[in-house]
């Protein structure tokens, strides 16, 4: 004979259980008497719970400003992205470190190197560094506008300044 | 007698009833009595509005049980504030102990506490309105809102959880 689960028992002394189970709980002494230890566990649980339930622990005071520090940290740390995303980016200039020309020249020496099988690309690379050099020296050619520290706050000056 | 006349008696009998369901819910008697004031007040507004509903009990049941259900998720912050018990509940002296108290021990009742307030919500509501309130399957179902499958589940997990807590060594 197969026995009545506790999940069963728990329906059946809820008056939840199937006709089946019912009949079954009447007629097996070993699932009467499971059924009647758990009336006696519910009865002392629910006598329990219809008095008066013990003090809660109040929470330490430093448990207390856990959430209030929580909020004003997020709020500091927003605040300082913000600060460094909108405002710092905004009133700092960078001055441009290489032109386009400059650094497709870097890159076409760069890749020769790479990729060159047996120094085949020494000539490429040669034209590279002519072209390179062909464009600073342009640049130092050039006679430079500024004065004093104007690239600083500006958009640059001379001719190259766009 | 006027409609308000009627809801009189109505709620002194069923005020202590919701009052000890909201406090088991809630687990805070203060603000188990702000909901039944709550509970009350929807009570007065359903009656001038539809008329008195055809059974009271299972209708204030089910108010209740919402109205704490929101009480829940909306005051969090409330209850972590006032986590510190207020002083007006604490008792000035030691009341006698019932002679249940006495037969179930000061360890064992801190356990099945400690294990009740451990339920989650619905379990919690489920097994109090069946073995506290008394109410049937169907009426459950009823009351949360849930299918007779989802209360027999809740149900178990609820009994079996809170008998384990009798079984363990105190």
């Amino acid at each position: 004979m197969r026995h009545l689960s506790e999940r069963t028992l728990v329906h059946a002394q809820a008056g939840l259980a199937e006709p089946a189970e019912r009949r079954h709980l009447d007629s097996c002494l070993t699932c009467t008497r499971r059924a009647q230890g758990l009336t006696r566990d519910l009865t002392v649980i629910t006598r329990t719970l219809d008095g008066p339930g013990p003090r809660r622990r109040p929470a330490p005071v430093s448990r207390r400003w856990i959430p209030a520090a929580a909020l004003a940290t997020a709020t500091a740390l927003a605040a300082l992205l913000w600060v460094e995303v909108t405002v710092w980016r905004a009133v700092t200039y960078v001055p441009p470190t290489m032109r386009p020309e400059e650094a497709r020249a870097m890159l076409t020496q760069v890749s020769a190197a790479l990729f060159s099988l047996r120094g085949d690309a020494t000539a490429t690379a040669e034209a590279s560094t002519e072209a390179v050099e062909s464009v600073v020296s342009d640049d130092e050619e050039q006679p430079s506008e500024c004065t004093g520290p104007e690239w600083l706050i500006g958009s640059g000056c001379g001719a190259g300044a766009s | 007698m006027s409609r308000q006349d009627e809801l009189g008696p109505l709620l002194e009998r069923h005020s202590g009833r919701l009052r000890r369901l909201c406090g088991l819910l809630l687990d805070d008697g203060q603000e188990a009595e702000e909901v039944v004031q709550d509970v009350l007040v929807k009570a007065l507004e359903a009656l001038q509005r539809q008329g008195p509903p055809d059974d009271w009990g299972p209708w204030l049941t089910r108010i209740a049980v919402n109205t704490c259900r929101d009480r829940r998720r909306a005051g969090w912050w409330r209850r972590f504030r006032r986590w510190s018990e207020p002083i007006e509940t604490v008792p000035l002296r030691h009341a006698d102990p019932s002679p249940e108290e006495l037969a179930i021990g000061a360890e064992t009742r801190q356990q099945i506490w400690q294990s009740f307030r451990s339920l989650p919500d619905r379990q919690r509501e489920v097994f109090v309105l069946r073995h506290m309130e008394g109410l049937s399957g169907p009426e459950i179902a009823h009351a949360l809102g849930l299918t007779a499958g989802s209360v027999k589940r809740h149900l178990f997990r609820a009994v079996h959880r809170m008998r384990q807590t009798l079984r363990e060594p105190a």
